[in-house]
């Protein structure tokens, strides 16, 4: 309930932000008719891949709770989710095909993800990839050993308490659940097979037949779009992750009963300020994905009263 | 910025190949693609132009035979460093003259009547 109660307000947010800053092309009827087509295959197919997405992490976060009740079932939603739109994304861009005639005619030019590669999102995502491999490495170099012996799955302190009474005391604890190896290395692979389904997904964006020359510049354009809704379910999915990461990392990190050493005071204090950044921006990009660019084609004037109709008596 | 393009005619009786190859000797001849430009990959403009692989490979191995390109594993196909330059615009312009009077030929149509659609064209009509 409460994650429902800070989810809304952000995918809110987010959906506000995505529907004032969404980009909508007009064009004419009769213009860049293979363009517009395509551009409407490949969206039909994201979110044909991001329905079949979500109802695979919700299937994931409800499935964990009975085969897994330790959570490492469920920490694969978010890369479920991004795989799905990743897979409706690269099903849309190897079925779009523009129509061939008799003549055919083609740029001589040599495409490259870097040429429609959306720079700032490039970068967030580079960011909140950093910040996930840290917040991994980490958790697997930091963790330990449970109650029960499984390695990686929780954090173990240990120090000399100064006891009036007694003197010096060992003291020592162990909090959990901590993102160790026991976590990581499923993630790990998980976040692996969603960078080759990323780089398949570029490489296929810009393979795709270009439709004819006079439509060049859209085409462009629709490439751009289509790489920006692939970096942005990246995204999504190292944030979505990101975020509970931290969140684990926060809370084992706070609340001994030993006090904390100086990089585990960075590092607790960082994860603090992550863990809610990470999922408020998660769901907010969610959002954008759902609302991406679109060309509209602009529809025919009205005709007007008293002008000639193509059959029959005149419009009145 | 303008376009660099190439055709084919897929009813033209030239093969496909030829006419890439003709089309992009010329682009490289007349110095419109320089000296280490990157070619289109094979892949790519077969997709492009709706052809099949095989057919641009072949053009791309013609190209390299006569000295305009040069192929690397996996570096792509470039420009060569010396291509010929026997392609003037004068010669191009002869070659698809002699492209076009073919294909009219092809479709049983006399040469002075070709040429009075080329000038029909020219003066816009």
């Amino acid at each position: 309930m409460r994650a429902i109660v800070i989810a809304l307000p952000c995918v809110a947010i987010g959906l506000l932000v995505a529907l004032r800053n969404r980009v909508v092309v007009t064009v004419a009827p009769t213009e860049h008719g293979d363009v517009v087509e395509i551009a409407r295959h490949t969206r039909r197919w994201r979110m044909v891949g991001l329905l079949i997405g979500a109802v695979a992490a919700l299937a994931l976060l409800e499935a964990g709770q009975r085969l897994d009740a330790l959570g490492r079932v469920s920490a694969l939603a978010p890369a479920a989710l991004g795989a799905g739109v990743l897979i409706g994304t690269i099903a849309g861009e190897l079925t779009a095909r523009p129509a061939v005639g008799i003549r055919r005619t083609a740029t001589v030019e040599t495409r490259t993800v870097k040429a429609v590669l959306p720079k700032a999102l490039a970068g967030v995502l580079a960011v909140a990839s950093l910040l996930l491999v840290a917040a991994l490495g980490i958790g697997a170099a930091w963790g330990s050993a449970d109650d029960m012996g499984r390695q990686g799955r929780s954090f173990t302190q240990t120090c000399t308490v100064l006891d009036p009474d007694l003197g010096p005391v060992l003291m020592g604890s162990g909090r959990g659940p901590w993102p160790g190896s026991f976590y990581t290395v499923p993630l790990a692979a998980a976040l692996l097979v969603l960078a080759a389904l990323v780089a398949v997904a570029l490489r296929v964006i810009v393979s795709r037949p270009r439709p004819g020359v006079d439509s060049h510049d859209l085409d462009t354009m629709l490439r751009r779009w289509s790489v920006g809704n692939v970096l942005t379910a990246a995204t999504v999915t190292v944030l979505g992750t990101l975020g509970p990461v931290a969140l684990f990392i926060a809370s084992a990190l706070s609340g001994g009963t030993c006090p904390l050493g100086v990089g585990e005071s960075v590092v607790v204090w960082a994860a603090w300020v992550i863990a809610p950044l990470a999922t408020g921006g998660a769901l907010s990009m969610l959002a954008w994905l759902a609302l991406t660019p679109s060309i509209r084609v602009d529809d025919l004037p009205r005709p007007l009263s008293g002008d000639a109709a193509p059959v029959g008596a005149p419009v009145r | 910025m303008s376009l660099s393009t190439v055709t084919v005619d897929v009813l033209d009786p030239t093969p496909p190949y030829e006419q890439l190859r003709r089309q992009l000797a010329d682009l490289i001849g007349s110095g419109v693609l320089m000296t280490g430009d990157r070619m289109p990959p094979v892949r790519q403009l077969a997709a492009d132009l709706g052809l099949a692989p095989g057919t641009v490979a072949r053009t791309y191995r013609e190209l390299e035979h006569g000295g305009y390109v040069l192929s690397r594993r996996g570096g792509g196909t470039r420009v060569a460093p010396t291509p010929p330059r026997a392609a003037t615009p004068q010669r191009a312009l002869e070659e698809a003259a002699e492209a076009y009077l073919d294909r009219a030929r092809v479709l049983g149509i006399p040469a002075d009547e070709a040429v009075e659609v080329v000038r029909s064209k020219a003066s816009g009509g």
